[in-house]
């Protein structure tokens, strides 16, 4: 398990040097110049040339990755270009925010879409199967933004002080207020995604309740409610798992949007704002610690589906990972 | 609500059993008006091709059919209707009925080990055991079956087929006691000297504990070892019931017959080296639009006519025939399959008998070595 682990992390370096390398080479080829923007209105062309010199904007762009990267291996990803202030700093002050509302809205799409799958499994045809084919059209037909647009005008028009549709507080200052806080972006990230994830619980549960093990289950006089929750369940999770590795990479994604909208001071804003400003150093070290996590949540996904299926941990120990 | 019991005589009581699958306009009747009866210790044999309904039938004894399933008629256990009562069907499950699997490999779940899922149902079915009492308990369950005690924390995937089938059987024998087991097909996946070993564990387990079984198969080989008498199925009914000798010595049924000729035997195969084994021409007609008269007569080599394609016969008492050696040959001697058949305890569904019985006759024509 812990080669395996230690595997897993190994191939993370490549992947990280592959989204830098991307990410530099398509920011410096988009549109627009950081120089002009920070020179301001009226810059001479001497200003201009000057800032690029200082931004190593003027060399070529091999020459500015690989100084670039030169720094970002001993741990610094630069400054920002307008706020002079080191991307690690800035990312360690964003990232918390972000997080925060991922896991609320995970932690959502959990709760709610694997007990929702479980029971539309159990009840074809009732309420709850009709309730997940609903949601997985309407978290298709609805995007986080609108329905975040949604919430900001029921609470901030029709609604008013009845909820809270501004602003972030961290689970460590208040953890009730943080909850209140973080509630309706998180339900406008997880939306979408709670239909998909009750969808594969569903589907899951289906073919492992059809298994010979949950027939024999029963004939031996285990209780129906152990035979779905120890039995069948635990079965159904591995694809609920994959699912949820994916959901977490999307939630992530989508709050670049949702935390614009919800006004929080997240990576999802500070993306956006420094894309705006061609902030290359910001833009590069918010999305390479995106590309982060997301192979942190597939490490963590590969972990689960040991814990989950025997046989897999079984395949981790003889190497075959 | 605890019925009044059917008969106290009776450990199995079916009667008119009916197992029917999808649109009840045109359901596919895979289980027809089936009559059933296991005593005490008795060990009862159904045999029959594939699609003949034997397994249906077994899992529908335990309520496990599945929701799509339409049952009808009755089922008693030790004189309590089980069949439309979900909960006193759950009662008994484990308890005082239990079943072996056909497929091992599957029937145990692969994401706990062996111990915890024996252990689960040592728990359920002996609650007063404590918990070192209940890893002993499996511990001496899984030697009983000649599995090493260490091997409770192994996964299902680290056991072969084998070893994994004697688990099921110390599943099904040791961790309730039932007073009934059936086994669906218990050696079908296994290789040929692991399935001796296992029949002798079922034969050893239940002269030790005194079970009642019913026997799934269609190995006749198996029957003649583990049973007392034998159902034979085709096509969801019962079409003949015998002794064990009456169904190796004087099979009733052209179907029985067909079945014992199509049954691979080396002294057959040694004597027609060269030449095809005998088989069935055809198969098991379609159970949502079955024959209007006998199911087997598209098949059947003793067809009378008319009568056969028009009507279905009833399962009647078959007059004693002369013990005659078929061409499987005799059943194992010195078992409990020696026992002659005595009049009323063969009947057959055929219209040959029917006609034999109406015309007083005693013995069953067509009869053939």
């Amino acid at each position: 398990m812990i080669r395996m682990t230690l595997l897993r992390l190994a191939q993370a370096v490549p992947v990280l040097f592959a989204v830098s390398l991307i990410a530099f080479a398509l920011l410096r080829t988009a549109p627009g110049d950081p120089a002009i923007t920070l020179a301001g209105v009226g810059a001479s062309q001497e200003q201009v040339d000057a800032i690029r010199h200082e931004l190593h904007l003027d060399r070529s762009l091999p020459e500015q990755y690989v100084l670039w990267l030169q720094e970002a291996l001993s741990g610094d990803l630069g400054d920002s270009y307008t706020t002079r202030q080191p991307v690690t700093e800035l990312l360690a002050d964003r990232f918390p925010a972000t997080v925060q509302l991922a896991l609320t809205a995970l932690v959502l799409v959990i709760v709610i879409a694997v007990p929702l799958g479980v029971l539309a499994a159990l009840r074809r045809g009732g309420a709850a199967d009709h309730l997940v084919r609903i949601l997985s059209l309407g978290g298709l037909a609805v995007p986080s933004f609108v329905l975040g647009m949604g919430f900001v005008l029921l609470f901030g028009w029709y609604v008013t002080g009845v909820w809270p549709y501004q602003g972030f507080v961290a689970y460590g200052t208040d953890p009730v207020e943080a909850f209140r806080h973080l509630l309706l972006p998180a339900l406008a990230l997880a939306f979408p995604q709670i239909g998909v994830v009750a969808r594969t619980t569903r589907s899951g549960m289906l073919d492992v309740l059809s298994q010979e093990y949950i027939t024999a289950a029963r004939a031996f006089g285990v209780p129906e409610r152990r035979v779905v929750a120890a039995d069948a369940l635990r079965n159904a999770l591995l694809p609920v798992v994959t699912q949820l590795g994916v959901v977490t990479g999307l939630l992530l994604g989508g709050s670049v949007i949702v935390e614009n909208v919800f006004g929080i001071n997240g990576m999802g804003s500070l993306l956006v704002a420094s894309f705006g400003e061609r902030n290359y150093s910001v833009t590069v070290g918010v999305m390479l610690v995106i590309a982060l996590v997301f192979v942190l949540v597939n490490l963590a996904v590969d972990l689960l589906y040991g814990a989950i299926d025997p046989r897999i941990r079984a395949g981790y120990r003889k190497g075959e990972a | 609500m605890i019925q009044a019991p059917t008969k106290t005589t009776d450990l199995l009581a079916v009667t008119g059993l009916g197992v029917a699958y999808g649109d009840p306009a045109a359901p596919v009747r895979a289980v027809v008006d089936v009559d059933l009866t296991v005593g005490r210790g008795e060990s009862v044999g159904i045999v029959g091709e594939s699609g003949s309904g034997k397994s249906t039938l077994l899992r529908a004894l335990l309520g496990l059919h599945g929701s799509g399933a339409a049952v009808s008629g009755g089922i008693a256990v030790d004189g309590v209707q089980l069949a439309h009562d979900p909960a006193a069907m759950r009662r008994v499950r484990g308890g005082t009925v239990s079943m072996v699997f056909q497929d091992p490999v599957n029937a145990f779940n692969p994401a706990y080990t062996l111990g915890s899922q024996l252990g689960r149902l040592v728990a359920l079915h002996r609650p007063e055991l404590g918990r070192e009492q209940r890893r002993a308990h499996v511990a001496a369950m899984l030697d009983r079956v000649g599995i090493p005690a260490h091997r409770t924390r192994s996964h299902p995937f680290e056991f072969s087929q084998g070893q994994l089938q004697r688990c099921m059987i110390a599943a099904a024998f040791l961790a309730g006691r039932p007073a009934l087991v059936l086994a669906d097909e218990p050696t079908t996946s296994l290789d040929v000297t692991v399935e001796a070993q296992i029949v002798e564990l079922i034969r050893d387990l239940r002269a030790e504990l005194g079970m009642s079984m019913v026997l799934v198969t269609h190995n006749l080989g198996l029957v003649a070892d583990l049973c007392d008498r034998v159902h034979v199925m085709y096509a969801g009914r019962f079409v003949e019931h015998t002794t064990i000798r009456g169904l190796f010595d004087s099979p009733a049924h052209p179907y029985t017959r067909a079945l014992l000729k199509s049954a691979p035997d080396l002294d057959r195969v040694r004597e027609s080296r060269g030449s095809r084994l005998p088989t069935m021409r055809g198969g098991v007609p379609d159970l949502a639009a079955p024959p209007p008269g006998c199911p087997f007569a598209p098949r059947c080599d003793e067809h009378l006519g008319e009568v056969c394609d028009r009507d279905l016969p009833e399962l009647l008492p078959v007059p004693l025939m002369p013990a005659a050696r078929t061409a499987h040959g005799t059943a194992p001697a010195g078992q409990a399959s020696d026992t002659l058949p005595r009049p009323g305890d063969v009947r057959a569904r055929c219209h040959r008998h029917a006609a034999s019985a109406l015309s007083g006759g005693t013995a069953v024509e067509g009869v053939k070595a």
